[in-house]
């Protein structure tokens, strides 16, 4: 009973401090809703067809052929209108690229007096024109196939990898925001308030009654699980209140993870506010730390195409496997055990974490139990 | 025979060269506050913590209430409360919230509501650590000290930084602890503290046990017999003559003020007459009073407490 009441009180002033302090309150809540919508209009727009324009010149049966193929794609929202008025479009970013169908193209193509040309107009330093210009030259080809009557060589079937769910693109962002999220509570805010307690003789003080470290420890763990649960049910009510989020295709193995992800996080921020000096040294270090594990767990923006010494540091950020564990998991609904190794080195993250922090109190305080 | 409650021997501290606790022995019996009184550095602190178990000694060894404080630190920490130098509480938590923290830490702990009332916090109980004054901050301290029921109480300069008021409020409190009849254990620089609330005193310099009695056995063994308090009123003093003066067994000048120890009060008042006249200097205000632990802990050490 006296244990049980020492775990409740210890849980509560854990979780007190965290929500209790603002800048920690805004970067574990606020932050991920926000990045969520950030993140989520870069990606997406409105709409998942790519705007272009087309030019008409021609009129005849081969542009009617080409804006036949446009729509059949489902790829391209089309605007038609003069050269002049598209490419200052163009130029504005509300369009990709522009399409100019010359005058005479039918007849050119009727004929086959020589090979026709229409001309593609693209923005070279827009990624997304880039991409519209590709895809726009690749359906020209097919129909100029079509239009000779060659038989394609190849064909090409596209199978998307099995989700449980369907998805949109605020799906595929959500296990990069809760990663970043339980990273944030547990690496950046565990250790710069524990650094802080240490500084201020807080936990000297506490440490002076029978408080052993097993309930210390315990309540520090409750209580972020707790504030995890409150991030989790925040960051999915607003995802799908506001962006159609869905919820996981495995809800209780995907809140399992979520779980343990929030621990190893934990188990790391304990690590650096009990091995830094004071919290003016836990601070930078935590917040560098944490950028890493974003930015270099394939978190917050996927990193495939990144050099190979990247590629390999992502290898050693447990962040990296909780990523994968809650694609795997989360949006492909598989169970916990599908996912191993990912569960392995999250553990281990956590279990060296509490390892190394209760060694360093045990070193700075002479403490009961 | 009154039980001991605290049996400390030989106690050793170092730091590198330094030695910061040099063989420090003490015994606290049942319902007796004991004051360890000292400069800052005087290593106080470190022996008190020793002596709680937070701090592990080099050489020495400190049992609370028969128990050894850094082996069973179960038992006497179920035993003892600690209010620490300067009160370190977490600053966004409320007074009721962090009593009732600590009271789960406890077998039996005191009602919380009865902690608030009798340090006169229930007004503050919503209130956050971070904005109480520095009375109510070691009122609380003290509340948080007694939650467990302790029998043996460490105060570690529990009245350090607070205005005259608050720390004779604070006095009252610490001798009701003592009616209570808890033993109490109690580090300070004032010897005006030491003299009211003290029992017993140790007078503790570089680490070092340098006497140790009630008040007035170490008054009656260490201090002269009065201490005369001159102003020359900015005049030079020449101290090598002010030491000669009949009955004269210790000289002192500090912001203008002289202070002479005496063994004989109505010679020593004589000659200091007749310096003045010779010297033609403006005796605007002469003291005579009985000695106190200040004069005891300079005629102990030759420096004033607060130097």
């Amino acid at each position: 009973m006296r244990t049980y009441n020492a775990l409740k009180q210890m849980t509560l002033f854990h979780f007190r401090l965290t929500m209790r302090n603002k800048i920690g309150f805004f970067f574990n809540l606020v932050m991920p809703i926000l990045f969520l919508m950030v993140f989520g209009s870069m990606y997406s727009g409105s709409s998942s067809e790519i705007a272009i324009g087309l030019v008409d010149q021609d009129g005849g049966p081969a542009a009617q052929m080409v804006r036949q193929a446009l729509d059949q794609s489902g790829l391209y929202k089309v605007t038609t209108g003069e050269e002049a008025g598209l490419l200052k479009k163009l130029d504005m970013g509300s369009l990709r690229a522009v399409l100019v169908l010359p005058s005479g193209l039918s007849e050119q193509m009727a004929t086959r007096q020589a090979p026709a040309t229409v001309v593609i107009r693209w923005d070279s330093v827009s990624q997304s024109s880039s991409a519209a210009r590709a895809g726009l030259e690749y359906l020209l080809r097919g129909i100029e196939a079509d239009a000779r009557g060659a038989a394609p060589l190849l064909q090409v079937q596209v199978t998307e990898l099995e989700a449980g769910t369907r998805v949109n693109i605020y799906d595929f962002m959500m296990p990069g925001m809760l990663t970043y999220m339980l990273l944030n509570a547990g690496v950046v805010s565990v250790a710069i308030s524990l650094a802080y307690q240490r500084q201020t003789g807080t936990m000297r003080h506490m440490f002076s009654t029978p408080l052993s470290m097993r309930v210390w420890m315990s309540g520090r763990v409750l209580a972020n699980l707790v504030l995890s649960l409150l991030q989790i049910a925040l960051i999915w009510a607003f995802g799908m209140v506001l962006f159609d989020v869905h919820l996981p295709s495995n809800p209780g193995g995907t809140l399992l993870l979520l779980f343990l992800c929030a621990v190893a996080g934990l188990g790391m921020g304990m690590a650096i506010g009990t091995l830094t000096r004071n919290a003016d040294a836990a601070q930078p270090i935590a917040l560098v730390i944490a950028m890493a594990l974003t930015f270099l767990g394939n978190a917050m923006m996927p990193l495939d195409n990144a050099p190979q010494i990247v590629q390999a540091l992502m290898k050693l950020m447990p962040s990296f496997y909780m990523t994968h564990a809650l694609q795997v998991v989360m949006m492909k609904g598989q169970s916990l055990i599908s996912v191993p190794f990912d569960l392995l080195v999250l553990a281990a993250t956590a279990g060296a974490g509490f390892l190394l922090a209760g060694w360093r109190l045990r070193k700075l305080f002479v403490i009961h139990g | 025979m009154r039980s001991i409650m605290i049996e400390a021997q030989n106690l050793v501290k170092r730091y590198g060269e330094t030695t910061a606790v040099d063989g420090v022995s003490l015994q606290v019996h049942a319902g007796e506050i004991l004051g360890l009184l000292g400069p800052n550095g005087a290593g106080k602190t470190t022996a008190i913590e020793m002596m709680e178990g937070l701090r592990a000694p080099d050489s020495g060894t400190c049992r609370i209430c028969g128990f050894d404080s850094l082996r069973q630190t179960g038992q006497v920490r179920e035993r003892i409360g600690i209010a620490l130098q300067s009160a370190r509480l977490p600053e966004v938590t409320r007074v009721l919230e962090v009593l009732q923290l600590y009271a789960s830490f406890y077998p039996d702990p005191m009602p919380v509501g009865d902690l608030l009332r009798q340090f006169n916090l229930e007004e503050k109980a919503r209130t956050y650590c971070l904005d109480l004054s520095g009375g109510q901050r070691q009122r609380l301290a003290i509340a948080l000290a007694l939650v467990g029921r302790p029998e043996v109480v460490f105060l570690d300069e529990p009245t350090t930084g607070l205005d005259p008021q608050a720390r004779h409020a604070l006095w009252d409190v610490i001798l009701g602890l003592k009616e209570e009849g808890r033993s109490i254990i109690m580090s300070t620089h004032y010897m005006e503290e030491a003299e009211k609330l003290c029992d017993r005193v140790a007078v503790m310099d570089h680490g070092k046990v340098l006497a140790e009695g009630t008040p007035r056995e170490l008054i009656r063994q260490h201090g002269p017999e009065a201490a005369l308090e001159l102003d020359l009123n900015g005049a030079p003093a020449d101290l090598a003559e002010l030491s000669r003066i009949a009955g004269v067994t210790g000289v002192k000048s500090e912001d203008g003020l002289v202070l002479l120890h005496t063994a004989n009060s109505p010679a020593t008042l004589m000659g200091v007459a007749a310096y003045a006249q010779e010297r033609n200097l403006p005796l605007s205000d002469l003291k005579t009073r009985q000695a106190t632990m200040e004069d005891v802990f300079m005629a102990l050490t030759g420096r004033r407490l607060r130097d």
